[in-house]
């Protein structure tokens, strides 16, 4: 069954960091070369202990919506989990995690977990009250049927889910919305369709190299992405190429971790990333400097790109759109266009613009016009879907017999949605994730009457909190499953305990690397937390003691049968396994013909090459090329930055005592110029504002940040009121519907100022 | 020379990222509020760019410990085979001396408890062959810990600018410092 | 600023209180007479033992298991606080004695020098147990001279208790000076410091900026030198201001040093 302790001699005898070992570290490190062997000996001796023969080993994944998607190994004694370590097994994850990652045993055992079904008398009065499982799904249960007798459909309960886990068997929530019938979705994705979209015109699919082929890159843009903080992992790759010659630009608005660890970096205007790849694109041209082959046999269109190039863009223009200085951007793309391979590892955050999508696509250009799509260490990088290949048995239940939904909907899409709608004669209706506020207090005939909030905290990740309250103020009934009382849980009616990674089995796998991790259940489940897909269950055993045949759902409650159920043949060959129980001997690869995309440069497009020029794109309203788009116009003086920390992800974890440990409160960062002209002393409170809301925090003066902008990292501290999306509005990015069913949403193009409080 | 294992806290590599902090409580159960390892980011005066350069720093198993000298009841010991400084929680009465003492901040009191902390570098995962917590869990491997030789080697700094010389007790940490990039701002 | 160390506060400056009162008496014959004063409760053997016992006693709420309090010598080999526990154990058992045997009638002149002799070496040890590496700036001796002002201002005064009328200006001058002395130093030290590294700088701030050194210069040595220009002797309350100016100054000198620890990542 699990990995005993008999099984663990050999682990041990295989991992101790041995001489050989610690002096590969080393080379990695690049030090060795700096050492002489007799002052760093090895530090550790060849033994054979017995340390972990005290545990119960599992295998975990770790489910965030996350680049890493990290293989975990968790050491369970008397039922508890003692500790939590990083799969040796995988080269990706390497044995360890990251800072998140290894506050997940505080986050099990927290004193603040939401351990019974609660019920809240007055939404955001705090006065909630236990109530038993029965009652609470015997109150859900009743509600849907009343909507459904009400309106005669279940228009009215709408679902908002998206990333809390990506454990495969959690799609079992939309999966038990379609068993109830047809019921308003909330679509699109918050984090990256964008550059879906401008993947999905220019190659047909969004789809990068292994991210481990970086090592063999001999020249890397991490353009608006910060690996050091979203991906820890990769950051051992990029330090190899570099080690092996290769050379690290970093370009961002702001001097992040990664771009300290670069070798040049270069400070742009924000939202200034689509002038600056059609710069060097432009120069390219100028200077000849094109794969001639890619672009006359495997591409269409460049000629036509690069008449928009000679006729529109200069260098003198690109320097004045992006801020960073000709003699630069000539160096750079020249340095790009000499290196082979070189590769672009293209950021969410740089594609979270009202012009992201165009930006994305410009980039993708210059990869493509250099050459360097379809080759290992190269290629345009964004993330893939390519190990997501499961059953989505969960996910796929027929509507009841008689239900009804809309009959001229669209189909729902999404970025995860793997499975196809269904000829039928009504569907379901999409709704605009990104506007959830806009989109509930706009809706009619009928209105939305009931929300199901799974996986997902608008109210710390959706814009306009003050609009999104009056929006849940109109809604009859809220549901929230989560496992700590968050902002959203504040506006909900009932709550859900929901468990743990380490209590329920499921499966994951990543948009990044090519790794398959199997999830464990490892303790039983704290006080009455029950998973997704258990909770679907219980709904559906209530629906039909109430009304037989009102929900399609399965009552089945073992995690262990939903996760057998997401494998196949497909997934089985792509991975070089029998059986998923092998995956309980640790983390496997896909096994794939080259660690590069397009390796075979057969694309997906309309026209099965590279299209510069994109029929689709011009179809769905774009350019057809990938032209300029100018920025979002200024709403306050200074813009506003919200990406993300490199303690949380969104809401989660920083809400922690461990993590305050380390990270006790949030701050605004301020240039010190910029704080000069305002009066702002570093550590002076201060008034972030603008039309839509305010916050008092610190101010901490740092030119990490560009004069005109304002950085402050997306978190929800435990007890406090801070809230960037106070301060958001929902403008959306230019691209996203083809993809995911909505437009992206323009995070980073927001304004405001600061005062002195 | 008796073997000295200490750690080698690489800035170069070290992307602040907390991970040792984190996986040091999740490996020794620390309580809420207690920290046996921090990183510690450096002053804008000593690296140019604020909180883009640190070190992650726990207890540095010093040649001469002054926890040793500090505690009344000998709770602190180091190991003869790798010098490893061991605090026993049992003997310990929390006088609080040690953690005055100790120039690096290293043992904490736990309030909870009523006694002092601090890193064990893991000597129990050590003497059954495996890493300690820490450096098994950096992603870049910017802590490690080596066998210390009398040999000295140019890179590698015993007293940083940041970090105590408390040169009487010989600390067995050692440094590599972090590099800067290139830095090319926005014209306008 | 960081804890104020209470325990350890009453118990240093209680402890120096009984050695200054000894020594002084024992060694330097400060009174010249001993046991004068018939009208005071205690003598000064009492007195001494009083307060070495309330010292003691004090120090047991320093640590976090006070069951474990028997344990602190077991590090004798290496520990000065180990070392500290002893020489004041000593010095309690030895002045016990002491002070039973006045009561008794019998003076013991050795015993007491002895006490004195025990006393001195505490005052050493002590002087070393509270230079701790974290703190560069008591280095140097710094520690044992603001305890030897404690030492003497206080055990001078005290002393006036036990002194006959006509030696009590010459106290008077000598407290006089020692607290010339006390003023100079503390005035002294916080601008040595702010010359000094970052960590002294940044000490030498903390001191300028707290009440609690201000409260010390004011009660321990400005106020008394006032008193003791308008008097011209020591006011046997006098004893009690000077106290609590030297309790004040304790926990500025337990609280305010910057430690190296407290600036990692900083210029030290």
């Amino acid at each position: 069954m699990t990995e005993t302790s008999k099984d663990l001699p050999a682990e041990t005898s295989r991992c101790p960091l041995t001489r050989r070992r610690f002096l590969q570290m080393l080379a990695l490190g690049g030090a060795a070369a700096a050492i002489p062997g007799s002052l760093l000996q090895a530090a550790l001796a060849d033994a054979s202990g017995n340390y972990e023969d005290a545990f119960k080993i599992f295998r975990n994944a770790c489910p965030r919506n996350c680049f890493d998607t990290c293989s975990i190994k968790t050491f369970v004694k008397d039922g508890a989990i003692q500790f939590i370590e990083g799969a040796k097994e995988s080269s990706f994850t390497a044995g360890g995690l990251c800072v998140k990652g290894y506050s997940y045993p505080r986050r099990v055992y927290s004193p603040d977990r939401i351990k019974y079904p609660m019920m809240q008398a007055g939404r955001g009065s705090g006065n909630w009250k236990r109530i038993s499982w029965d009652e609470a799904i015997d109150r859900i249960a009743n509600k849907i049927i009343e909507i459904n007798a009400k309106d005669g459909n279940l228009l009215g309960l709408g679902l908002d889910k998206y990333s809390g886990n990506f454990g495969i068997t959690h799609y079992g929530v939309e999966g038990m919305m379609s068993s109830l019938g047809y019921t308003t979705r909330f679509v699109g994705t918050p984090c990256w369709p964008a550059g879906i979209d401008a993947q999905n015109y220019d190659m047909g699919e969004m789809w990068c190299n292994d991210p481990e082929d970086l090592v063999k890159a001999n020249y890397i843009i991490v353009w608006g992405a910060n690996p050091a903080w979203c991906s820890v992992h990769s950051m051992k790759f990029l330090f190899e190429a570099q080690r092996r010659g290769a050379k690290l630009v970093v370009i961002d608005p702001v001097f992040t971790q990664t771009a300290a660890k670069a070798d040049t970096y270069i400070q742009i205007d924000t939202a200034g990333d689509g002038a600056l790849a059609l710069g060097m694109a432009r120069h390219l041209l100028d200077k000849q400097l094109i794969d001639q082959k890619f672009v006359t046999d495997h591409a269409i269109g460049f000629a036509e790109f690069s008449r928009y190039l000679r006729d529109n863009v200069t260098l003198e223009w690109a320097e004045q759109e992006s801020g960073v200085p000709k003699a630069v951007i000539s160096q750079l793309a020249e340095e790009f266009a000499a290196a082979n391979p070189a590769t672009i590892w293209i950021g969410y955050g740089m594609q979270r613009h009202t012009n992201g999508g165009a930006a994305v696509r410009a980039i993708d250009a210059l990869v493509a016009m250099t050459g360097n799509i379809g080759k290992v260490g190269g290629g345009a990088r964004y993330g893939h879907l390519r190990t997501w290949g499961f059953n989505y048995n969960a996910m796929v239940h027929p509507a009841p017999e008689g239900a009804v939904g809309m009959v001229d909907g669209a189909a729902i899409k999404g970025d995860f949605h793997f499975v196809d709608g269904q000829k039928a004669n009504y569907t379901d209706r999409p709704l605009n994730m990104n506007q959830l506020a806009r989109e509930i207090l706009r809706t009619k005939n009928p209105q939305l009457r009931m929300l199901w909030l799974a996986c997902r905290n608008p109210f710390s990740q959706d814009p306009d909190t003050a609009q999104l309250k009056k929006a849940f103020d109109t809604l009859e009934m809220v549901v929230v499953v989560d496992q700590f009382f968050n902002k959203s849980v504040e506006q909900a009616d009932i709550v859900l305990p929901h468990t743990t990674l380490f209590e329920e089995n499921t499966v994951n796998v990543s948009y990044w690397h090519y790794w398959l991790s199997l999830n464990e259940q490892a303790i039983q489940p704290m006080y009455e937390a029950r998973s997704d897909v258990q909770i679907a269950a219980m709904l559906s055993k209530r629906m039909n003691e109430l009304k037989p045949g009102s929900c399609t759902f399965p009552v089945e409650m073992d995690t262990q049968k939903w996760l057998e159920k997401e494998f196949n043949q497909g997934i089985y060959s792509l991975f070089g396994i029998k059986s998923w129980q092998e995956l309980r001997n640790g983390p496997v690869k896909a096994q794939v013909a080259s660690s590069a995309s397009w390796h075979d440069l057969k694309f997906k497009t309309p026209s099965g090459k590279y299209e510069f020029t994109s029929a689709l794109a011009a179809e769905h309203g774009h350019k057809a090329l990938p032209e300029f788009k100018a920025k979002r116009k200024p709403t306050a003086p200074l813009r506003l930055l919200t990406p993300h920390s490199k303690f949380s992800l969104h809401s989660q974890f920083q809400n922690l005592d461990f993590m305050e440990d380390f990270n006790a409160a949030p701050v605004v960062y301020v240039h010190p110029e910029t704080a000069r002209q305002r009066g702002i002393k570093n550590g002076d409170q201060v008034r972030v504002f603008n039309t839509r809301g305010e916050l008092l925090i610190k101010a901490s003066l740092t030119d990490n940040v560009a004069q005109d902008v304002l950085l402050m990292y997306e978190a929800w501290f435990k007890n406090s009121s801070f809230n960037v999306q106070n301060l958001l509005d929902d403008e959306s990015a230019d691209m996203g519907a083809f993809k995911t069913g909505a437009p992206g949403i323009a995070t980073h193009d927001q304004f405001a100022d600061i005062k002195r409080a | 020379m008796k073997t000295q294992y200490g750690f080698i806290v690489n800035s170069t590599r070290c992307i602040g990222c907390f991970t040792c902090g984190m996986a040091c409580k999740n490996q020794n159960q620390l309580d809420p509020g207690i920290k046996w390892r921090d990183i510690h980011p450096l002053a804008e005066t000593i690296y140019p760019h604020e909180g883009r350069a640190f070190y992650s720093l726990a207890c540095n198993h010093c040649q001469e410990p002054c926890c040793i000298e500090a505690c009344p009841v000998g709770a602190y010991s180091k190991r003869d085979k790798d010098g490893i400084v061991v605090h026993d929680q049992d003997k310990c009465i929390g006088c609080k001396n040690c953690v005055r003492s100790c120039p690096f901040g290293a043992p904490v009191f736990n309030p909870e408890k009523q006694k002092a902390e601090k890193c064990s570098l893991c000597y129990q995962r050590i003497d059954a062959g495996l890493a300690p917590a820490c450096t098994q869990a950096c992603p870049t491997e910017a802590i490690q810990i080596a066998a210390l030789s009398s040999q000295n080697d140019a890179e590698l700094v015993q007293y940083p600018p940041g970090f105590p010389a408390a040169k009487k007790l010989n600390p067995s940490t050692r440094f590599y410092n972090p590099r800067q990039p290139e830095v090319i701002r926005r014209k306008n | 600023m960081s804890h104020l160390e209470l325990p350890l506060v009453f118990f240093t400056v209680l402890s120096q209180a009984a050695i200054g009162l000894v020594v002084l008496n024992a060694l330097l014959r400060l009174p010249l007479a001993a046991g004068l004063g018939p009208q005071r409760i205690f003598c000064e053997r009492q007195t001494a033992l009083i307060l070495l016992a309330l010292a003691l006693f004090c120090s047991l709420f320093h640590l976090g298991h006070p069951s474990g309090a028997w344990r602190a010598m077991d590090n004798l080999a290496h520990s000065w606080l180990s070392r500290e526990i002893l020489a004041f154990s000593i010095m309690f058992i030895l002045l016990a004695a002491a002070a039973g045997l006045s009561l008794a009638g019998k003076s013991q002149p050795l015993l007491w020098k002895a006490v004195a002799v025990i006393g001195i070496l505490g005052l050493a040890v002590q002087g070393a147990s509270y230079t701790p590496p974290s703190q560069p700036t008591l280095a140097g001796g710094v520690t044992l001279a603001m305890f030897l002002i404690t030492v003497l201002a206080v055990g001078t005064a005290i002393n006036s208790w036990y002194a006959p009328n006509d030696r009590q200006p010459v106290l008077a001058a000598i407290l006089a000076g020692i607290l010339v002395l006390g003023l100079v130093l503390n005035l002294l030290l916080p601008e040595m410091w702010r010359a000094g590294t970052p960590v002294a700088a940044a000490t030498g701030q903390a001191y300028l900026a707290s009440p609690l050194y201000w409260g010390q210069m004011l009660m321990s040595f400005i106020l008394p030198l006032l008193v003791l220009a308008r008097y011209r002797r020591i006011p046997h309350w006098l004893v009690w201001m000077i106290l609590c100016g030297e309790i004040i100054g304790r926990m500025a000198f337990f609280s305010l040093p910057i430690t190296t620890a407290a600036r990692i990542g900083m210029q030290i």
